[in-house]
């Protein structure tokens, strides 16, 4: 061989193995996204976005390496897809990458068994699901809060008529906000109905006729829905109501409750998203995670 | 000076036109909204120009609340009008024993603290206010603190542990 | 009606009147242009305009006010600035109008918009808002533009410097 000729011979070859290199990467790349359903029906410029993400940032369960490498394990474990699920939805509605992290974070602590689990006093005329479901959500709401008035009756329908039918045990604690008028008497109202056996129908009510909401109106809906309005009215005005509605407050200052709606997942307060579409991926992941300690 | 004398003397009805001045505006319109397009383009994290997704414009209500400092004692440096000091327990428990100079304003977990009360707090002239309530969980001092401090008064502060924290100061017999 | 519509004060009162609803607009439009984000958030909280139209509102709208705050206090076709202005008043005063009648009650906290939270609206606000359209359309009709830079290009026009030497005579 010529002495002259090798060295650029040995130049070609590495130009070679560069560019092999080069080449495989995105493909290396895209093949993490690709890994996950949602993450694929993103446009181009949130793909980049997405890549970036899953390279930087580490699930907090199921792998110890980044998404990126996560993914494309074969196959890769259901949390870490749920996740990388969550974080493209969160990507398509165009969260920074700091602010994606700090929610990841806040799912950590919702759905990891970490600290002192919260107590309640549940009061069973205020629960929806089958008794000895799986999980148990409380849900401390306020009647004058238009947050609650979105997200209660939707995440009430989820685990009741959803793919979460039968998994989930929903209890509801009253939370009456000062800053929300009339909250007192709409609280009221709910312990009422709950008393009389029908807390969900009236709670339904007061939420679907927020905007026409009037204390005097009460004992109309109530007696709409079959309740015996004497009856209604003598509960509205008993004073051993009044205290529930304190002890029920108290409790909710004491798991640190300072806005409504507030959210207990099997004790644990949730702090991640508090949409419908969040919690319903949250309690997924929680059975998932009950299911999978329960095998032998 | 001429041009002062100008708007001295009633001016005569002047006709207005409208046509120069709305198509100026159509001009004017159209090339701010080529600016703000060209603009947002550049822009690092600019908006696209349709949402896709719904907006989320509620958040979780929030109970009143300011930022309060926690006291682990009664101390009462300075002037005594300098300092007030409310006593968030019931009108009972307030009766069977106080701080002397306390005033009692029962927490309520259900109503708002009246106007009225909050009139009288903030004219009081006190550069401070100390609560103290029931030192249970929830302290009704606590939550009567960050209620006031949340409505505008200023320099307010609860003891923690609330009036069973202070019988260290009480004569032996005494009981708040 | 006439004589007071020739009333030679007018001129007076529309000046600070222009430079008042000049800086307003100009303040009002600081935020906004460095934040689409939060003041399309505001957009969205009245709950008035379809999902598609409210990101371009919030990209566009505040160089509006930003030329028309401009226009008025540099006196530069003034009676364009004022008409912007007034255009711009009436949609925030019906705007504002309608989520009052709707009972959106953005004093609670519970909006995301940081507006809403430190301005939360009321029927004070469409007082406020009716003011501030009164003043453009007075600004509109009665402005001379005794100071600005329409009358500076005016007086280097010898045939307006004429015109105003004949005004004077008569």
């Amino acid at each position: 061989m010529n002495p002259r000729q090798s060295p650029s011979r040995s130049l070609r070859v590495a130009v070679l193995c560069c560019t092999l290199v080069l080449a495989a990467a995105p493909a290396t790349r895209a093949q993490s996204a690709a890994a996950v359903p949602l993450c694929r029906s993103l446009g181009s410029d949130l793909e980049a976005k997405v890549q970036g993400v899953f390279e930087s940032l580490h699930p907090y369960d199921g792998c110890d390496e980044t998404f990126a490498k996560c993914l494309a394990r074969k196959p890769p474990h259901p949390v870490v897809l749920r996740l990388a699920e969550a974080l493209c939805r969160q990507v398509k509605e165009g969260r920074s990458r700091s602010e994606l992290e700090r929610s990841l974070t806040r799912r950590a602590q919702s759905v990891l068994p970490l600290g002192k689990p919260a107590t309640f006093s549940l009061d069973e005329s205020m629960a929806t699901g089958i008794a000895g479901a799986p999980i148990t959500a409380v849900v401390y709401a306020c009647a004058r809060c238009p947050f609650c008035k979105v997200f209660v009756p939707e995440l009430h329908r989820e685990l009741v008529e959803g793919p979460l039918k039968g998994t989930v045990r929903l209890f509801f604690r009253p939370f009456p906000l000062k800053d929300h008028a009339s909250s007192t008497e709409g609280g009221l109202a709910i312990l009422a109905a709950a008393r009389l056996g029908a807390f969900w129908p009236f709670l339904s009510k007061l939420y679907s006729d927020y905007d026409a909401f009037c204390p005097k109106l009460l004992p109309d809906w109530a007696a709409g829905l079959g309740l015996e309005r004497a009856v209604f009215e003598r509960y509205l005005g008993d004073p051993t109501l009044r205290d529930a509605l304190v002890a029920a407050k108290q409790e909710g200052l004491r798991n640190k409750v300072e806005a409504t709606p507030t959210l207990f997942l099997d004790g644990r307060k949730y702090l991640y998203d508090l949409t419908v579409v969040s919690v319903v991926d949250v309690l997924q992941e929680l059975l998932e995670r009950q299911t999978e300690h329960a095998a032998p | 000076m001429r041009e002062m004398s100008i708007f001295f003397r009633r001016s005569p009805a002047r006709r207005l036109t409208w046509h120069a001045p709305v198509l100026e505006a159509l001009v004017v319109t159209a090339l701010c909204a080529v600016l703000a397009l060209l603009v947002n383009a550049l822009r690092a994290e600019g908006l696209p120009l349709v949402q896709e997704t719904e907006y989320q414009i509620l958040v979780p209500c929030p109970e009143t609340s300011g930022e309060v400092e926690t006291l682990t004692g009664l101390n009462l440096t300075g002037a005594p009008t300098e300092t007030l000091v409310l006593d968030a327990r019931s009108r009972g428990a307030y009766e069977s024993w106080h701080v002397p100079g306390a005033r009692n304003v029962p927490y309520d977990y259900l109503e708002a603290v009246a106007s009225a009360t909050l009139r009288k707090l903030a004219s009081s002239g006190a550069k401070r206010v100390v609560v103290y309530g029931d030192g249970e969980n929830p302290d009704c001092g606590e939550h009567l603190a960050k209620e006031l401090a949340g409505k505008g008064i200023r320099n307010v502060g609860f003891i923690v542990g609330g009036a069973p924290a202070l019988t260290g100061d009480l004569p032996a017999g005494v009981r708040p | 009606m006439k004589r007071l519509y020739a009333w030679g004060g007018h001129p007076y009162l529309a000046l600070p009147a222009r430079i008042y609803l000049g800086l307003v607009f100009l303040l009002a439009c600081y935020h906004k242009l460095l934040d689409p984000a939060a003041f399309a958030l505001d957009i969205a909280t009245y709950q008035l305009l379809p999902l598609g139209l409210i990101n371009l509102l919030a990209i566009v709208l505040p160089w509006i006010e930003l030329a028309a705050g401009l226009m008025l206090l540099l006196g530069l076709r003034t009676r364009v600035g004022a008409l912007l202005v007034a255009t711009m008043m009436a949609m925030f005063t019906v705007a504002v109008t309608l989520a009052v009648l709707r009972g959106l009650d953005m004093s609670c906290g519970c909006f995301a918009s940081q507006g809403a939270a430190s301005d939360p609206i009321s029927w004070f606000t469409v007082l406020r808002d009716l003011g501030w359209l009164s003043l453009s359309m007075y600004v509109l009709v009665f402005d001379r533009d005794p100071l600005g830079l329409d009358r500076l290009f005016a007086r280097r026009k010898p045939g307006e410097a004429v015109t105003h030497h004949r005004e004077h005579r008569t």
